[in-house]
């Protein structure tokens, strides 16, 4: 059963055609990356998804649901989770409060207005938990827009993992990242997806990361999926080698 | 000194409260009655910069109209009372609740925009209300406002005021301070810091800044009523938007993201304009002066100057 049903979507900027007859599908589970030069419109389909803005025509189906039209706050909670390209987080308030903060909210106490948020033993907790998972329980206490870029991208994760997704969008989860915030990051991705059994569909420049984890690829080429399939036949076909990877495709076993 | 303050800081609210309230309780019985007149505007301008901090400090909303629900606070007490006889005690339970309903109907416009448009229909919609009391002379007395609201029959002498502006006040601030530490006042926090990706940790960021723009009307409608109570009288000023500027300028003097800064800054101010017109007309000048100062020197206020020197971070903004 897959989770995602992306079918036909069209969107055009001006005289662009960003995303052009793109369907894809991501199943229970599954790790999917999307891949593709600069400009290829990676993101603007992760826009699509995520309900940033609504394709011109097509549909997206997630759990057999047709979502387009709601608005991102909806979407989030189906179990439609994102992380930003740039790091998005919420820069003057402390680590713990960034969690808490998605965690009040994913628990619809976002209008509570008289109660100390303190006192939120259960909330608190799991706020707690999400900071192990990604590593950050020590800098809790720390204002998240003086963390380091990788942690700043492990806590965008963390919030999206506070709203208990069935499905994670990641937008180069490692960008900017030194090579073993790399791999640290990777290992925190993939041991989450099989720990809460999510999906995950993203998109990363770095190959090593996509051939590392992914078990299925898209490649998209000025707004076209050109090809889909495993890793290993995606890097011996000669049409994405021409337009994308070049030389650079690193040998599978 | 940091060991006086983590306690103190270990208290209860209500404690802490309590004991703020009691000192200017046993402040009041050595008062002059100018004095008392004094310090009871002090407070209710510091209840005004309060209510605007909740949308401008802590929802990042900079509010160029707040006067509306400090006009619409006097003015329901004014015309209630005047033109239709209702008692005063009334009229200033209702004022709240008509700024708070007019801050739903211009609020419902304003979230609808963001930063400087925000802004700017925030600055519009409080000179259109001006302009419409300013012109509707035979219902709100135009350029003349509306004179003689009669006192609250409990309310006999400078010091009664005192001590009803003490009790209204620290229950405004009581109130204030379980708002500023609750998760309502938590994600609003986060849609100041970043709206974009609070809307996709499922915050419907509208709505947020609606709730606290209304609420801090209700507050300006609570200050407006206490001042048109003290002075028996209502002005047509209360809505221009130079009155919208005054939370603004407490706000930066006292320290805008903490509770107690815009309340201290806008006491302040007041204190400071009857203290220097007694000596010089250009109160303006000398406010002109001191605002350029803050922004340069102390941007985060009086209180940030003291958060320094506790060698606490400056950012921290809840209470």
């Amino acid at each position: 059963m897959n989770v995602l049903d992306v079918q036909n979507i069209y969107k055009a900027f001006g005289g662009l055609q960003a995303t052009n007859n793109v369907s894809l599908t991501v199943a229970k589970g599954e790790i999917v990356a999307v891949i593709g030069p600069n400009g290829a419109g990676k993101s603007t389909i992760f826009n699509q998804i995520s309900g940033y803005f609504a394709p011109d025509e097509g549909k997206i189906l997630f759990e057999g649901r047709n979502i387009i039209g709601l608005p991102p706050q909806e979407i989030v909670r189906l179990g439609i989770g994102r992380s930003f390209q740039r790091s998005n987080i919420f820069p003057r308030l402390t680590t713990f409060e960034n969690v808490q903060t998605a965690v009040l909210s994913y628990e619809n106490k976002a209008l509570h207005f008289f109660r100390p948020t303190r006192s939120y033993n259960e909330v608190n907790a799991r706020v707690q938990e999400i900071l192990e998972a990604i590593g950050l329980q020590d800098s809790a206490s720390q204002l998240a827009g003086k963390l380091s870029l990788g942690d700043q991208k492990r806590l965008e994760i963390g919030l999206a993992l506070s709203m208990r997704p069935k499905m994670m969008l990641l937008d180069e989860p490692t960008a900017g990242m030194s090579p073993e915030e790399t791999v640290a990051t990777v290992q925190l991705v993939e041991h989450l997806a099989h720990q809460y059994g999510m999906s995950l569909l993203f998109t990363e420049h770095d190959m090593s990361v996509v051939f590392g984890i992914s078990q299925r690829i898209y490649v998209l080429h000025q707004g076209q999926i050109i090809a889909e399939g495993k890793p290993q036949d995606i890097s011996k076909n000669p049409e994405v080698q021409r337009v994308y990877l070049g030389d650079d495709v690193p040998h599978q076993p | 000194m940091r060991q006086l303050w983590q306690r103190w800081q270990a208290l209860p609210a209500v404690l802490q409260t309590l004991v703020f309230a009691l000192v200017f309780a046993l402040l009041g019985l050595g008062m002059t009655d100018f004095q008392l007149s004094l310090v009871s505007e002090m407070l209710i301008a510091a209840l005004f910069a309060l209510s605007l901090n909740l949308i401008m400090g802590y929802g990042g909303m900079v509010h160029f109209g707040h006067a509306a629900f400090y006009g619409l606070g006097g003015y329901t007490v004014a015309i209630l009372t005047l033109r239709y006889g209702v008692p005063t005690w009334l009229a200033m339970g209702l004022a709240p609740f008509v700024a708070a309903l007019g801050a739903v109907i211009i609020g419902w416009f304003c979230v609808r925009r963001v930063r400087l448009y925000f802004s700017i229909l925030t600055l519009a919609f409080g000179q259109l209300l001006y302009t419409v009391v300013f012109q509707a002379a035979d219902f709100t007395g135009g350029d003349n406002g509306l004179l003689g609201i009669p006192k609250l029959p409990f309310i006999n002498s400078e010091a009664d005021f005192y001590y009803f502006t003490l009790v209204v006040f620290f229950v405004c601030f009581f109130v204030i301070r379980l708002l500023v530490n609750s998760p309502f006042v938590l994600v609003l926090r986060a849609t100041r810091e970043n709206a974009e990706r609070a809307q996709f940790v499922g915050v419907n960021v509208r709505r947020h800044q609606l709730i606290v723009f209304v609420i801090g009307a209700f507050f300006a409608g609570v200050s407006g009523a206490m001042i048109a109570e003290h002075n028996s009288l209502v002005a047509v000023d209360m809505f221009f938007w130079a009155t919208s500027s005054e939370p603004i300028l407490g706000s930066l003097l006292g320290g805008m993201y903490s509770l107690v800064g815009p309340a201290i800054g806008g006491a302040l101010l007041i204190y400071l304009e009857v203290t220097i017109t007694r000596f010089t007309l250009y109160w303006p000048l000398v406010l002109g002066i001191l605002t350029v100062f803050i922004v340069l020197v102390a941007p985060s206020g009086l209180v940030g100057l003291v958060r320094r020197w506790l060698g606490q971070s400056v950012a921290e903004d809840s209470a």
